[in-house]
């Protein structure tokens, strides 16, 4: 299966945070190539409310502090990389999220909270935000976060049903919570 | 594939012609990939489908201290310098900024799903996706044509979107609905063959009326304003206007043209710019420039004459049957209730979003979108919001926002309340704080400074003290290009900046020209004076001083580019920049030596080859732009009495502009100055290209002098040297001109 836009979204502890305050470590990723991959450049949202915040560019994926959630958050998401199952391919997200909450824990002190992770698919021909749609990703989805991350029994809730938007699945583990990296 | 999948599911849902042209492009790209057709070949291919270049995409990219490598995974290329793999930039026309809610829906879909969730909307009316791979443009492509949307010659030599006043049509002073013209031209001209022999891009707009500014016909290649003469409709037609580098205001073609000649002649202008337009030098084949050269009248001369050949085209008039089509009328829904009262805020949003229509009871709402930014989440929602209070009419404006149109009077509060809820409600559309920006070095190649960063900056900070503001600046417009190709149209700003750069103690500098008092109005009426090179980080205060100054010093009612032509370039550079163009060293403070929103330090190292119109911005174009900014440094230096920055600057401009001819017969001129004024002297003077008619070598001489004697000295000598480094500056473009010129004349023979 190839998907368009595979996403992995995870809060930050601190709700303060500030996505604009990312454009300098994300400089540094691209110098440093501190993640691995091609990263390419740093493109700066942060003037659009609820947007894509400060987003590494990158070959593979790009890296975003963002607050597309309503609170900022660090996302991870899949552009070339794009083909296999979706337990594969979230399951890659994951461990590309949780490696650059590493990152971020360590030059900014700053923990994501990988207790709630929030995945996104956006592929209107493949995987529309349907019934249908979700049926054929969800549970893969949801077992590929909680292997990843560790959950034991999460809880599961569908960000939005509108069928114009991409699948939003929202993986918390209650238990998790305060296991930031 | 999904390419494949998309294709199979949206055959039959697409216009047959637009459906060959993306199974043409996406074969064209396969035999790409084969080996089969040149770079080149394919670089102009792709831009005649709107796919363009991106900064970074020739592999390398500067981290502030070295250029780096980019690693992409293949070694094909999509043009000259042009990785594959690279992200480039995809253009979607949106002929007189129209559209629809589906349409917005599907290119929320693809922001979604090809680019970064972000539409970018651009000065000229059109869609912007960034960061997209090159193999996904057939499918995108396809996905836009369900739904009647081209990105067929949104770039390259061919004529690009048709733009038009977005109140068309609701407008209280327009003469009539300029909308099915252009929408006619759009049709009848696109892939039209009488277009595919243009040596640069050709770009047309209307407008309803002569007064105000929304058609921008004034600075256009082509320009339409209606009028009605005798009860009949019709046009005065405008040509060969342009901005970039060197400016031209268009030249009137026909007071009045009658409707339904309209297409006949811009037919007959494309092919007397398709014949005698220059091909060979790029930077001075734009139409302005033929007009210019030929004159007005011949100009018109020659359009006449092609038109009296013309062969009939019923397509000419076939679309005044149908022009009824583009009438409008109000979405018949029930009225909206909002919840909530909306205060000061919706108060402040009214005073400068809302305008009343010309049908009664019914308003226009612009969108404010801050550096012409918007969301595919939020792109949805408008959606909606359009079809719930207008139904579905909404069109993008060349200062980047977007219009509701058909809004009931009554149902403002709710509306305001439903943009609100998607963080698209805010204040000051059209103001002081709605700065309008092209993409600069955040993704373009030409880019220079960084006019996002710098758009954002000055929105926070004016922001911040919106409603504090004096009354006669409220209404300034802020206008900032990355560079001096004027996509964020700075010459008819009231304040308009383009970047540029200095080397200071070994280090490169972003800084931004300021350009003073331009014309919104009558179409972009009249440009902005050029007064000076300020520090990109000094620039807020450049504004704080501006709109102190004219606050204070203003006399009685008069307007901001009265008050700037009363004041004097010269007393305007002194008053409110001279003082801000120092940079502390970079041991004193770093800050100045990076660019807004940019911790790298600055660096023109991955400043890139533009594909603008497909064609290469020369070496030479570039040397003879900073020139120009050096000898106007020069004079200034020299009113202010200070000698010996003048006799400095008119030298380095000399010697730049200079470097620039040697770049024609040189591509990497020699670096040490006794190089280069000996490469200079050998292939230009000893062969008298830089020859004037009259004078002789005699321009080429102040140069040589300056050279060999060193710094002159007293009033009249570096007067006469100033003097001289402006006409040497005028010689180094005729050379420039000269030798394209015979350059084409050896391809003929």
């Amino acid at each position: 299966m190839r998907l368009q836009r595979v996403s992995v979204i995870a809060p930050f502890a601190n709700p303060d945070v500030n996505p604009e305050t990312f454009v300098a470590t994300f400089h540094g990723w691209v110098r440093d190539k501190t993640l691995g991959g091609l990263p390419i450049d740093v493109a700066r949202y942060n003037h659009v409310p609820e947007g894509p915040g400060t987003v590494l560019i990158g070959f593979e994926g790009d890296y975003a502090v963002e607050t597309s959630t309503g609170v900022p958050a660090l996302r991870y998401t899949l552009k070339r990389e794009n083909q296999g199952s979706v337990a594969e391919l979230v399951s890659l997200a994951v461990g590309r999220l949780q490696q650059a909450a590493a990152a971020i824990a360590s030059e900014t002190g700053e923990a994501v909270d990988l207790g709630t992770v929030t995945v996104r698919i956006a592929d209107k021909l493949v995987a529309p935000n349907t019934e249908q749609g979700r049926e054929l990703v969800q549970a893969d989805a949801v077992a590929a976060v909680a292997a990843t991350v560790g959950f034991n029994d999460p809880t599961v809730a569908i960000g939005t049903l509108d069928p114009r938007d991409p699948i939003t699945i929202v993986v918390t583990a209650p238990g998790a919570v305060g296991a930031a990296v | 594939m999904s390419a494949q999948e998309w294709k199979d599911r949206l055959a039959g849902t697409m216009p047959s012609d637009l459906a060959e042209e993306c199974d043409l492009f996406e074969a064209q790209i396969e035999l790409r990939k084969q080996g089969k057709i040149d770079e080149r070949v394919f670089a102009e291919t792709r831009l005649r489908r709107g796919a363009y270049g991106q900064r970074y995409d020739n592999g390398h990219r500067s981290d502030g201290q070295t250029l780096q490598r980019l690693e992409f995974p293949t070694d094909l290329t999509k043009g000259p310098d042009t990785e594959w793999d690279a992200p480039g930039m995809l253009r979607i026309k949106i002929p007189f900024g129209g559209f629809t809610p589906e349409q917005l829906e599907v290119m929320a879909d693809l922001a979604e799903e090809y680019s970064d969730e972000i539409l970018h909307v651009t000065t000229r009316q059109d869609i912007q996706l960034h960061f997209i791979h090159i193999d996904d443009t057939p499918t995108i492509m396809r996905r836009l044509a369900a739904v009647d949307i081209t990105t067929r010659e949104a770039c390259g030599n061919s004529v690009r979107n048709v733009t038009a006043c977005h109140l068309a049509g609701v407008c209280r002073t327009e003469t009539f609905d300029v909308t099915p013209y252009a929408d006619a031209l759009m049709r009848f001209l696109l892939g039209h063959p009488d277009t595919g022999d243009f040596g640069r891009k050709f770009k047309p707009a209307f407008s309803g009326c002569a007064g105000e500014a929304c058609g921008l016909v004034r600075m256009h290649d082509f320009g339409a304003v209606a009028k009605v003469q005798d009860g009949k409709r019709g046009f005065e037609i405008f040509v060969g206007g342009g901005l970039g580098t060197s400016p031209y205001q268009a030249k009137v073609l026909a007071e009045f043209c009658p409707e339904e000649e309209l297409l006949p002649l811009v037919q007959a202008v494309s092919r007397v710019f398709g014949r005698l337009g220059e091909k060979t030098n790029r930077n001075r084949a734009r139409i302005k420039f033929l007009v210019a050269k030929l004159g007005i009248e011949e100009f018109t001369r020659l359009v006449n004459e092609e038109r009296e050949i013309l062969p009939y085209d019923p397509r000419w008039t076939a679309f005044l049957d149908d022009i009824d089509r583009f009438t409008e009328s109000p979405h018949n829904r029930p009225a909206h209730t909002p919840s909530a009262d909306g205060g000061d805020e919706l108060a402040r949003w009214r005073a400068t979003n809302v305008q009343a229509q010309r049908q009664e009871g019914f308003t226009v709402v612009e969108i404010a979108l801050p550096l012409g930014d918007l969301t595919s989440w939020q792109a949805r929602r408008l959606a909606d919001v359009c079809r719930e209070f207008v139904g579905d009419t909404m069109r993008f404006t060349v200062e980047q926002n977007i219009v509701l149109r058909w809004v009931r009077d009554g149902d403002l509060p709710a509306l305001y309340e439903a943009l609100a809820g998607i963080g698209l409600a805010a204040a000051g559309a059209g103001t002081i704080l709605d700065v309008t920006t092209c993409p600069g070095t955040d993704t373009c190649k030409l880019g220079i400074s960084s006019s996002r960063g710098l758009a954002a900056e000055l929105r926070e900070r004016l922001a911040a003290t919106a409603y504090e503001l004096d009354e006669a600046i409220r209404g300034l417009k802020i206008k900032v290009s990355g560079c001096f190709n004027s996509c964020g149209q700075h010459h008819v700003a009231d304040i308009g900046f383009f970047g540029n750069s200095r080397k200071i103690g070994g280090h490169a500098v972003p800084h931004f020209q300021v350009v003073l008092g331009g014309m919104w109005q009558d179409n972009g009426g009249a440009f902005g004076l050029a007064i000076g090179s300020v520090p990109s980080k000094r620039i807020p205060e450049v504004v704080d001083r501006i709109t102190t100054s004219f606050v204070t010093g203003r006399t009685g009612d008069e307007s901001f580019q009265e008050y700037c032509a009363r004041i004097g370039k010269k007393e305007l550079a002194a008053m409110l920049i001279t003082e801000l163009k120092q940079v502390p060293t970079y041991e004193e403070d770093a800050s100045y030596y990076s660019d807004w929103g940019d911790p790298r330090e600055f660096s023109m190292g991955d400043y890139g080859v533009g594909e603008c119109a497909g064609e290469v911005i020369s070496r030479t174009d570039m040397d003879l732009s900073v020139a120009e900014s050096t000898v106007f440094e020069a004079s200034v230096a020299l009113e202010d009495g200070d000698l010996v920055r003048a006799d400095d600057r008119a030298y380095a401009a000399m010697l730049t502009a200079a470097r620039g001819i040697v770049a024609l017969r040189i591509p990497n001129p020699p670096p040490a100055d006794d190089d280069m004024v000996a490469a200079f002297k050998a292939h230009f003077v000893d062969t008298e290209l830089f020859f004037d008619r009259f004078a002789g070598g005699k321009f080429a001489r102040s140069l040589f002098s300056r050279h060999a004697d060193g710094p002159v000295s007293g009033p009249d000598a570096v007067r006469e040297l100033v003097e001289e480094s402006q006409l040497f500056l005028d010689a180094a473009h005729q050379c420039q001109i000269k030798v394209a010129a015979a350059a084409q004349q050896e391809v003929v023979a």
